[in-house]
């Protein structure tokens, strides 16, 4: 049974062993959160890459694709930019083109979006009685972006058992796998 | 062949490992080094090093899980200056692990004092250093022995032979074998170390 040589192995490890082989697993997780934390720091978005989930960017985006945004206070939104946002009671991100915006002085912004692929704008999708959108509202304005990798994502969240065995499986193998 | 072994625990079983692969060769043989150091020396292992070692790799994971924590609490904007300081000093204290366990710890597997029974002579002690590289075959072992009455007085013995005189066809471990090569540079280095007075 060459498989489970991986048993002796952990009998095998001391106490000190033992507890590194944890830590190491911390530190590759919080090397990833750190990325990520850091990443939300410098685009000064909440949600610094998120994955097109509907069709109704394209030709532009496609379901899948990944994007990566910016949410700068200095830059100010500008009718044509692909804004994602989010509306006010549900998580879901989406994201759109700015159609139509209104103005006063530098503060105050509000503006109205509709996906390239859709025949309306978005009214339809904001809550009940919201005509437009507002900078709070918006998670950022698409800078890059990947085609095809998020389709990972995706296949995760439709299908939640495989990520939870994709995890296990690898937070298993690190904490196993030993190397000095 | 295999390796003689003492009736009683686990770690007395025949090792047998994967031969391919170098991390476990390494592995196993420090591991026999500090078992016959421990066992059959008498000497106590000083855990300093890896302490030290686990206690920055602890404090990183800290940094990272305030940073999480205090972002669930206060949502992104609100959270930016913590989430700064956390990220730099994690990635700041990461680089101080890599230098730790790159340049200081380089290979060091064991620290061990042999404490006198009789209390007159200070401790004997003792610094193991093994390197195997990559691709390659011949193990590097590196014995300091600090004689304790005179502290100046250090011999530095090195073992280098390839891994597959201590490995047989499957992937045993012939333990004797490699203790007897051990207990060569032992004897060499304490014998060397009382020489230069």
């Amino acid at each position: 049974m060459e498989i489970f040589s991986f048993v002796d192995d952990i009998k095998r490890m001391d106490k000190r062993q033992a507890i590194y082989q944890v830590l190491n697993f911390g530190m590759i997780i919080s090397t990833a959160l750190m990325i990520w934390k850091g990443l939300m720091v410098v685009t000064g978005s909440e949600s610094p890459i998120v994955v097109v989930l509907s069709g109704s960017m394209e030709p532009a985006f496609h379901r899948g694709d990944l994007l990566l945004l910016t949410n700068y206070e200095q830059e100010p939104i500008r009718a044509g930019d692909i804004v994602v946002f989010r509306i006010e009671g549900r998580d879901i991100p989406i994201v759109h083109r700015v159609l139509k915006i209104h103005e006063k002085d530098e503060s105050y912004v509000k503006f109205l979006t509709k996906g390239d692929n859709n025949q309306v704008d978005d009214r339809g999708l904001y809550s009940p009685g919201q005509l437009w959108l507002e900078k709070k509202d918006v998670i950022g304005r698409a800078r890059g972006f990947l085609p095809y990798i998020g389709m990972v994502t995706i296949l995760m969240n439709d299908y939640p058992q495989l990520k939870y065995f994709i995890l296990a499986v690898l937070g298993f193998f690190v904490l196993v796998h030993r190397e000095n | 062949m295999s390796s003689s072994t003492n009736t009683n625990d686990i770690s007395s079983k025949p090792i047998k490992i994967n031969k391919w692969e170098s991390n476990a060769l390494k592995n196993t043989l420090n591991d026999a080094c500090k078992k016959y150091f421990k066992e059959t020396l008498n000497y106590t292992e000083d855990y300093s090093v890896m302490n030290r070692r686990l206690c920055i790799a602890l404090i990183a994971c800290l940094f990272s899980l305030y940073a999480l924590v205090y972002d669930w609490f206060n949502p992104f904007p609100k959270s930016r200056s913590v989430l700064i300081v956390c990220t730099v000093s994690y990635f700041i204290i990461i680089g101080i692990l890599t230098f730790y366990m790159q340049f200081i710890e380089s290979g060091r597997f064991f620290t061990g004092k042999l404490i006198d029974k009789t209390g007159i002579d200070p401790a004997q002690k003792c610094k193991i250093i093994s390197k195997l590289k990559k691709y390659d075959d011949i193990y590097n072992l590196t014995l300091e022995y600090h004689d304790g009455k005179n502290t100046s007085t250090s011999s530095v013995e090195v073992l280098k032979k390839s891994v597959g005189n201590y490995f047989d066809e499957n992937g045993v471990l012939c333990y004797d074998k490699y203790i007897n090569d051990l207990k060569k540079i032992y004897d060499h280095a304490r014998s060397n170390a009382r020489k230069v007075k």
